[in-house]
């Protein structure tokens, strides 16, 4: 059987339709579905954020009315049976925290969901009962940001 | 790995935190093909925008299921959309099994001589028309591997069956997709008439 003529229209055809494109309007659709995506994971880090900042303003408080120990600015003392996360701002239109030179450190016990709503992979499974973290204040007792204490295990 | 994988899967990790210039990239050197498969065997441009949009969301927010230790993102992307299309073709009359429609053996051979008397307009309108009778089955192996030049393994991995399933389809669409344009063809029922047989 001779399928020449056939082939070679079909290459006839694939090269006329070499130009054939979607509609720019799926292009389009298609960018705002990435911005959208991705602005909603950046709402959500940020509400985690909030979030977290909020279960810490309650927490210090309660802790401050219960007269907790407060320790002071220079990091928290660090015993090889724990480690400590880096410190992570609380995005409250507060400077950045590495440049906070006076203030208070304080460790709160947070939700177990607080590391993973703040973007770090800590499974909320970890620390049923809660995780402990060190939150940073400035002078005025406002947050600034936290870091978390996890155990070895 | 092959450099165009290589490039593909930093895109897509880039596109997984929302890189918008990556999805670009990859939008521009993937989207027509799946329109242009995705047009074949819908026939309607609309319906192939809709399918090049679902694909491309898939990979939106999954973009790590595109694995490329298993081969390249075009074949990935053209199995996603061939998904979507046989979702919505589910109630499409056209998708006859191959059983029903598909011949059987080889089949008798016509005589295309004709089609090179046509203008090449003539031409390819004559040809899109037969490859739209055809049924699906046929449809896809005649886009992919001869319309796509897609090879053989990988149209394989995108129809999901074994390479020599792909041959002897296309061997057999080619063949049917012959007959059906020479039916189309000016004088071509007497030509069959005067054809050996």
């Amino acid at each position: 059987m001779n399928h020449d003529p056939l082939l070679e229209s079909l290459r006839e055809l694939a090269a006329e339709q070499a130009g054939d494109r979607p509609s720019a309007a799926v292009e389009q659709s298609l960018r705002e579905a990435v911005r959208r995506r991705h602005g909603v994971r950046r709402v959500r880090l940020a509400l985690g954020g909030l979030a977290a900042a909020a279960a810490l303003t309650v927490a210090i408080w309660t802790g401050m009315r219960m007269d907790e120990p407060e320790t002071a600015l220079a990091p928290a003392p660090e015993t090889p049976s724990y480690r400590v996360t880096e410190f992570l701002p609380l995005d409250l239109g507060h400077p950045d925290p590495r440049t906070v030179t006076a203030g208070r450190l304080t460790r709160v016990t947070l939700p177990p969901t607080a590391p993973s709503s703040m973007g770090l992979p800590i499974s909320p499974y970890a620390f049923p009962e809660g995780i402990q973290a060190d939150l940073l204040l400035s002078e005025d007792g406002t947050p600034q940001a936290v870091r978390f204490v996890v155990p070895y295990r | 790995m092959p450099e165009s994988i290589e490039q593909d899967a930093i895109l897509c990790r880039r596109l997984s935190v929302g890189d918008e210039q990556a999805f670009t990239v990859l939008y521009q050197r993937h989207s027509p093909i799946v329109y242009r498969y995705a047009r074949s065997l819908g026939g309607d441009p609309t319906l192939a925008d809709e399918i090049v949009q679902e694909a491309f969301l898939v990979l939106i927010r999954r973009p790590a299921s595109f694995d490329p230790q298993r081969g390249e993102l075009t074949p990935w992307l053209l199995g996603v959309a061939r998904r979507m299309l046989a979702k919505r073709r589910s109630l499409d009359a056209r998708a006859l099994p191959l059983d029903v429609e598909g011949p059987q053996g080889d089949p008798p051979a016509p005589d295309l001589d004709a089609l090179e008397a046509l203008t090449r307009q003539e031409r390819m309108a004559c040809l899109r028309h037969a490859i739209e009778g055809l049924p699906s089955e046929f449809r896809e192996v005649i886009t992919l591997c001869d319309l796509e030049e897609i090879s053989y393994q990988q149209a394989a991995e995108i129809l999901e069956t074994p390479v020599g399933t792909v041959r002897s389809r296309l061997h057999r669409a080619r063949g049917l997709l012959a007959r059906k344009l020479t039916a189309l063809l000016p004088g071509a029922a007497k030509s069959l008439e005067e054809k050996p047989r």
